[in-house]
């Protein structure tokens, strides 16, 4: 089966977290890529307890969504500065450090060297400053459980804001040892739709032509299901 | 490895218990903790769920992911492990003592396997 890759128009966090969750759940056996964004977000990992990680009150002020994702990992804030990325495929096939050279040789292409940083983090090689940060989900621990690596593109996000919207990890999250990583980030300066167009370009060279689809892929129904649990305030607010 | 033989084991690797009283306590097997690495967070059931077999019902997260956790068996989750909750670690170091929950009013079971079966199923995985 080719590869699918998913550009995704809307810029609604819990739309596009939705379609994620869907495409994964709907994958069987596919290797998909996702291209999305978010405008004017923070979105808090998992077991992320949002009073704690991010200011609500000042990104009410401003018109900032709150929203939660279905991996792990710590805080991050995404405007139209930020492209997002997610490796669907099932556990067998997805390896991290793949996704990683292809975001590493789509970066590459416009001179930029990369290095790993942290545990899940890329940085440009010159400085070490961050510029990419991922987190994890996987439906089960199986080779054919669906699973997905996601993670951020920093190419002109306003960092200013990034540092005003999330507040450091409190002791409770800390006794949970899930904490916002807020290592030196910086932006690529490049332009979003270039920085889409080599990410795939990257991605096909590494398995083979790919369908390409807008997210209509998704099932629309259950695009629905998952968008109204995901922007529940339930799901926000539950640790 | 030497799976104990107390207990029945899910290919989702899960274990379970049965116990007299008709209950099930329920956990995740040594290779599971070994997979996922470093528990950073068990995000567990609560009193009273519904739980449904071959289900996620519960969701560990590690060091590398976020995982979800499948049930046993369909019932009703009887207590939770705050121990567990409250130190993850808990179950890298003692997979088959830490316990998630205990679930009761069992009206159906997953398939699963015995300690043999389950250790031999392990081996074809890797």
């Amino acid at each position: 089966m080719k590869p699918l890759i998913v550009t995704g128009s809307s810029v609604d966090p819990y739309l596009n977290l939705a379609i994620e969750e869907t495409l994964l759940r709907s994958c069987e056996g596919r290797r998909i890529l996702y291209l999305w964004q978010n405008d004017n977000t923070v979105v808090i990992g998992r077991h992320q307890d949002a009073n704690a990680e991010c200011d609500l009150e000042k990104m009410n002020e401003d018109g900032v969504t709150l929203a939660k994702r279905i991996s792990g990992g710590g805080a991050v804030y995404h405007d139209m500065g930020n492209l997002n990325f997610t490796f669907i495929a099932p556990r067998g096939l997805l390896s991290v450090d793949e996704n990683f050279s292809t975001i590493s040789e789509a970066v590459k292409a416009f001179g930029i060297e990369t290095c790993r940083t942290g545990n899940n983090d890329l940085g440009v090689a010159s400085t070490g400053a961050k510029f990419s940060g991922s987190a994890f989900y996987q439906s089960g621990p199986n080779e054919d459980s669906p699973c997905f690596h996601h993670g951020t593109i920093l190419c002109s996000c306003d960092v200013e804001k990034m540092v005003q919207y999330l507040t450091p990890s409190s002791a409770k999250l800390e006794r949970h040892g899930v904490q916002s990583v807020r290592a030196r980030v910086c932006n690529l300066e490049l332009e979003i739709d270039a920085v889409r167009e080599s990410v795939m370009k990257a991605f096909e060279k590494r398995y083979g032509e790919a369908d390409r689809a807008g997210e209509d892929a998704a099932d629309p129904a259950l695009v629905k299901e998952a968008r109204e649990r995901l922007s529940s305030q339930e799901w926000l607010f539950s640790i | 490895m030497s799976e104990k033989n107390d207990r029945l084991y899910s290919r989702q690797h899960e274990w379970a218990i049965f116990k007299d009283d008709g209950t099930c306590l329920v956990g995740i097997s040594d290779y599971a903790q070994k997979e996922l690495g470093n528990l950073v967070f068990a995000n567990l059931p609560e009193e009273g769920d519904e739980v449904t077999a071959d289900t996620p019902f519960c969701d560990v997260e590690s060091i590398k992911t976020v995982s979800d956790v499948y049930s046993p068996v369909s019932g009703k989750v009887i207590s939770v492990n705050e121990e567990v909750m409250d130190n993850p670690t808990l179950i890298n170091s003692d997979p088959y003592g830490s316990w998630f929950a205990v679930i009761g009013e069992i009206t159906a079971k997953g398939e699963l396997l015995s300690a043999e079966e389950y250790d031999e199923y392990v081996k074809t995985l890797k």
